[in-house]
């Protein structure tokens, strides 16, 4: 049986519908303020430090991105929505901060060999450990309450993490603060790739509002990229874009 | 005399500052119409499309040649717009009003209304916005083929471009994507609408389709 969304319209009916969508479309010029947004953008873009030419292959893009060490404010052709949604439903917010127990602090405390010389993308730990051993499979519910030397490690880990989250250039994409990483330990076991290759590392992050997760890693053509995962999604193994780096 | 767009765009490339702008800007009111019916809202559509210029500055470099620039620059526009909305499909819950199926009922969608009104422009209004409420309820592919192939009046050639799959799925796209809102626009209530004539239907059907539910030709 054909359900009565999908049954086979006439002519006359599919006319009707396509005359209904025409005189529904849009005619007008893009607003000024979004004109005037876009052009900022631009014109960052263009402080760039040779983005075009560089995408042309003048220089080796990922070989450039790693000596630079981002900032904070690192935010060139980021993305300034001209209003911050928070249109995730309560339940939703509620759900996720029940299952969010525990975040794993290991998932981005300072490794041992963080030199701060190298991409700054490597200033995290996360999945280094080998498939099997990792914290994806070992959440760490219920963790004691950090101390005082942890929480010093977390503010640190937390600025660590916006400076990369604010490289990735995506609306709605936000690092979290040394609060939030608190409550966002268990999803990473299940958002994100099971495990990471070399060279890759996992954020911890908000997207619109939901917990999310950032994978970043060196993409085909050698240029730095950030996947971006939504833990409660449908799948939240299954990353919902892939966006490159801003360089500076 | 003007550069055309791919000597804007090879420009870019070899480092010209100025020449993305002036393609981006050749282009952006019917790039901000697509991704502004895409995505439902002007504030989606706006973050959308920076989303897009950042990828296509960027990767400008990548543009093969073998399409026309500004069906690249839809192609990028638009696949911005489909990742934002895959993005929120966690709240796809919020895109389908509980009384959205009462719009079906409602006489101003009536189709074949032919009685002059006094007030048109408000009728005119209504309908747009009940199209639009309509078009958020359709899968973003179905929605994307249809403000491209109907509303923007893309061929379905260039729409397949654009969206980088068969000319046969953006025709099975639309003709889903119609049949979806025609129960939501009214369409289908036998006093809307005329009934067919009688005999074989006529040769002209914009998107025939043998099998909706199968993929994209090879």
């Amino acid at each position: 049986m054909i359900a009565i969304d999908e049954q086979e319209l006439t002519p006359q009916q599919s006319e009707a519908v396509r005359r209904l969508l025409a005189e529904a479309r849009h005619d007008e010029p893009m607003p000024p303020e979004v004109v005037a947004r876009l052009d900022g953008v631009l014109a960052e873009l263009r402080e760039g430090p040779g983005v075009a030419t560089r995408e042309s292959g003048s220089a080796p893009r990922a070989a450039w991105a790693a000596d630079q060490e981002p900032s904070p404010d690192d935010t060139a052709g980021s993305v300034r929505p001209l209003r911050r949604r928070s249109k995730l439903p309560q339940m939703m917010l509620a759900a996720a901060a029940v299952v969010a127990i525990g975040f794993g602090v290991t998932q981005i405390l300072p490794t041992g060999d963080d030199d701060g010389a190298g991409s700054g993308d490597t200033t995290f730990s996360s999945d280094e450990a080998p498939e099997g051993d990792s914290a994806d499979e070992a959440p760490s519910m219920g963790a004691q309450p950090p101390t005082d030397a942890e929480k010093d490690q977390e503010h640190t880990a937390a600025a660590r993490a916006k400076r990369l989250i604010d490289r990735v250039p995506l609306t709605g994409l936000a690092p979290l603060d040394t609060g939030q990483l608190e409550a966002r330990r268990a999803t990473q076991a299940t958002c994100g790739p099971k495990s990471l290759g070399d060279g890759e590392r996992r954020v911890p992050a908000s997207y619109e509002g939901d917990p999310a997760v950032v994978v970043f890693r060196t993409g085909e053509d050698g240029a730095r990229q950030a996947d971006v995962y939504v833990c409660n999604a449908a799948d939240p193994r299954q990353r919902i874009t892939s966006v490159p780096l801003t360089e500076r | 005399m003007s550069r055309t767009d791919r000597e804007l765009l090879r420009a870019h490339v070899d480092g010209d500052e100025d020449a993305f702008g002036e393609l981006f800007a050749r282009h952006r009111d019917r790039l901000w119409a697509v991704a502004l019916r895409t995505m439902g809202n002007p504030e989606d559509a706006a973050d959308a499309l920076q989303d897009g210029l950042i990828s296509a500055f960027r990767r400008a470099g990548s543009f093969r040649g073998d399409a026309a620039v500004t069906t690249w620059l839809h192609r990028v526009i638009v696949n911005a717009c489909l990742d934002r909305m895959r993005a929120s499909k966690v709240r796809a819950a919020d895109a389908l009003p509980d009384d959205l199926e009462g719009y079906a009922g409602r006489g101003a969608l009536s189709t074949t209304a032919t009685d002059p009104r006094p007030d048109d422009a408000a009728l005119a209004s209504e309908q747009r916005a009940v199209v639009l409420e309509a078009l958020t309820t359709l899968p973003e592919e179905q929605r994307a083929a249809l403000v491209l192939v109907d509303m923007e009046g893309y061929g379905v050639a260039e729409a397949a471009e654009i969206l980088d799959c068969a000319t046969g799925t953006i025709k099975s796209r639309c003709a889903r994507g119609r049949a979806r809102l025609a129960p939501l626009l009214g369409v289908l209530r036998a006093d809307d609408v005329p009934p067919p004539p009688p005999g074989n239907r006529p040769e002209t059907r914009a998107v025939p389709t043998t099998d909706p539910s199968r993929g994209p030709p090879d």
